[in-house]
């Protein structure tokens, strides 16, 4: 069966269908969460989670064929909450953990994402990291497609921004 | 313009795609998702039923009870019924009603696309009626949703709200269950004719079965008691019409006086007392009144005891839910994502607004017991939003509930009334009965 029609099945209720859906996009998900938590355990926390989220929801979708999307932003919304929710409770924490790679082109591109609005983290992550088109984030976040262009072009100088006060800092 | 932003994106994300996917344990974690989701859903498919008729107020909770030897022996002697003693063990009222015979066997079958649809029984009254069935196939029902199920009197069809529960099956091919039907108003039965007609869809096939059946027990009258007496509690005045005594539930027409600061919602512990102060009726699963927003007129149910005559009756409240009027509201608008209004109590806070849907956290309102928050919208022109889907859960960290709005009626601002919030009037109200 094509994708489109297991999303299909699985928008109108098939258990079976959802279960498929969850196999075929769960690296996906399972990364994108990895992406933001940068650990084992509350990857797999979320990717329960964002299951439990769109079993509920599943229904609502009007475009099978933005179904990963559609799974991707409830996953990046998830571990959006979760962060905001460990910077109020252990801060200090939280930083020391971020700081296990050793790459130093990873740390600084990671931190210049984290640096982003929640709303620009998305964006940069579904265009850069999911290749997904300017056309279908438009039609998900329901605004014209130059709006998208614009505010990825924002996001971009803001990234610039904070690498290039972070490189004239290194200099001094 | 961005090339060395972006080429740097691409090299993180080529690092993302390194990232090892521990298969196994993903799929423990979709596997819980999905169990949790369905554990869920099927306390949201009652709420849906109980609120396609009107402005519902609606309570559930889950308990369970020893069975009775009294409740054992009774049931022992009616065919078939020990596969429903389930369903009705942790209900006073019913387990009362099949100890004194007031459950009529029907045990009527029809076969169709090859599903086997029993009714196997019935406990009816002026109020509503219980319905026992049996769903059966060759094959696996998980597919199967239920679509239509209506209830006929002498040709003329029962308005009344539906739920059935869905409990978790043995068998996967085989449903043992009850549909519950509350009637809009006190139906006065022209003939001992009924037929129950239900619907059911598996993918691309509809089946549908009609059972008629004629009842040979009396249906019993109500034993109405008028009061029409006026209390006052935390300075609102609440007119006690009338109490109705059937047996599926007691129903209570109280009266709201319209001069009242507070807008009464709901009864925490409305309970009815006898002599000794035994509780004889309290507040039941499931569906618990039919109320209309002017907050003027509402009838509440209770739990019956039909069976049981005590010398005398008092009726009790003490934990009563209120808001003040002006401010017993959500105003939203949904295009800015804004709560334009809310209560100034701030008992439950509202955490996000969608498109068409509302999330909101509380402390829970009573131990073991949902409440579901609202009935219906009304648009900006005055029109209803249909609320078709609530759902409510408890993490640690308190109570969630989300609110689906039907998003074709959403003209911003949307004005949507609590029916349940935890703020109390205080004070306690005990009137003689009988």
């Amino acid at each position: 069966m094509e994708p489109v029609e297991i999303a299909n099945r699985a928008i109108k209720g098939d258990d079976q269908a959802f279960l498929q859906v969850m196999q075929l996009y769960k690296d996906t998900l399972y990364r994108t969460a990895f992406a933001f938590l940068k650990n084992e355990h509350d990857a797999l926390e979320a990717m329960q989670e964002v299951t439990f989220r769109a079993y509920q929801k599943i229904h609502s979708i009007k475009e099978p064929t933005y179904m990963k999307t559609w799974l991707v932003r409830i996953m990046m919304n998830y571990c959006q909450d979760q962060l905001k929710k460990r910077k109020r409770y252990n801060s200090s924490k939280s930083l020391k953990e971020i700081g296990f790679t050793e790459d130093t082109t990873k740390l600084e591109i990671d931190e210049a994402i984290a640096s982003l609005t929640s709303g620009e983290q998305q964006l940069i992550f579904l265009k850069y990291f999911q290749n997904t088109k300017i056309k279908e984030i438009a039609e998900l976040e329901k605004i014209p497609e130059g709006t998208v262009k614009s505010r990825l072009h924002k996001a971009l100088k803001s990234l610039r921004n904070f690498l290039s006060e972070k490189g004239d800092a290194g200099h001094v | 313009m961005y090339e060395k932003e972006e080429e740097m994106l691409d090299i993180s994300n080529k690092k993302l795609e390194l990232v090892a996917v521990p298969d196994q344990l993903v799929n423990n974690a979709i596997q819980q998702g999905i169990l949790q989701a369905k554990a869920k859903k099927r306390k949201r498919k009652k709420t849906l039923w109980a609120f396609s008729v009107a402005a519902i107020l609606i309570l559930t909770f889950v308990t369970s009870i020893r069975v009775s030897p009294a409740f054992a022996s009774a049931v022992s002697t009616i065919p078939g019924m020990e596969r429903f003693v389930h369903l009705i063990q942790f209900d006073k009222g019913m387990k009362a009603i099949v100890e004194n015979d007031y459950y009529e066997s029907i045990g009527i079958t029809q076969v169709k696309n090859n599903i086997t649809f029993t009714v196997d029984g019935i406990i009816i009254d002026e109020t509503g009626a219980e319905v026992f069935y049996t769903i059966e196939a060759p094959h696996s029902l998980k597919n199967m949703d239920y679509q239509e199920i209506r209830l006929f009197n002498n040709g003329q069809e029962l308005m009344s709200s539906i739920s059935y529960d869905l409990p978790d099956q043995e068998q996967t091919n085989r449903k043992v269950d009850k549909f519950s039907f509350v009637f809009g108003e006190i139906e006065q039965f022209k003939n001992t004719k009924f037929e129950l007609q239900f619907e059911v869809k598996q993918p691309n096939k509809a089946t549908s079965f009609n059972i008629p059946f004629t009842l040979k027990k009396e249906i019993k009258p109500g034993k109405i008691y008028t009061l029409n007496e006026t209390v006052e509690i935390d300075g609102q005045q609440i007119k006690i019409n009338e109490i109705k005594l059937y047996p599926l539930r007691v129903a209570i027409t109280l009266e709201f006086d319209e001069q009242n600061e507070m807008k009464i919602l709901q009864f925490e512990d409305m309970r009815i007392e006898d002599e000794n102060g035994e509780i004889w009726s309290s507040i039941r699963n499931g569906i618990t009144g039919f109320g209309e927003n002017q907050n003027k007129e509402n009838t509440y149910f209770l739990q019956s005891n039909y069976f049981k005559e005590p010398k005398e009756l008092y009726l009790k409240f003490d934990r009563v839910q209120a808001l003040p009027k002006e401010e017993s509201y959500l105003l939203v608008d949904f295009a800015k994502k804004l709560i334009l209004e809310q209560p100034s109590h701030r008992k439950i806070e509202v955490l996000n607004v969608g498109s068409n849907t509302i999330e909101l956290k509380y402390s829970p309102i009573r131990e073991n017991h949902t409440y579901t928050l609202f009935s219906q919208g009304e648009n900006a022109i005055g029109g209803v939003v249909d609320i078709p889907m609530q759902s409510s859960w408890g993490e640690e960290e308190g109570q969630f509930a989300e609110v689906s709005l039907d998003a074709k009626g959403i003209i911003n601002p949307v004005k949507i009334d609590f029916i349940a919030y935890p703020n109390y009037l205080n004070g306690s109200v005990s009137i003689q009965i009988k």
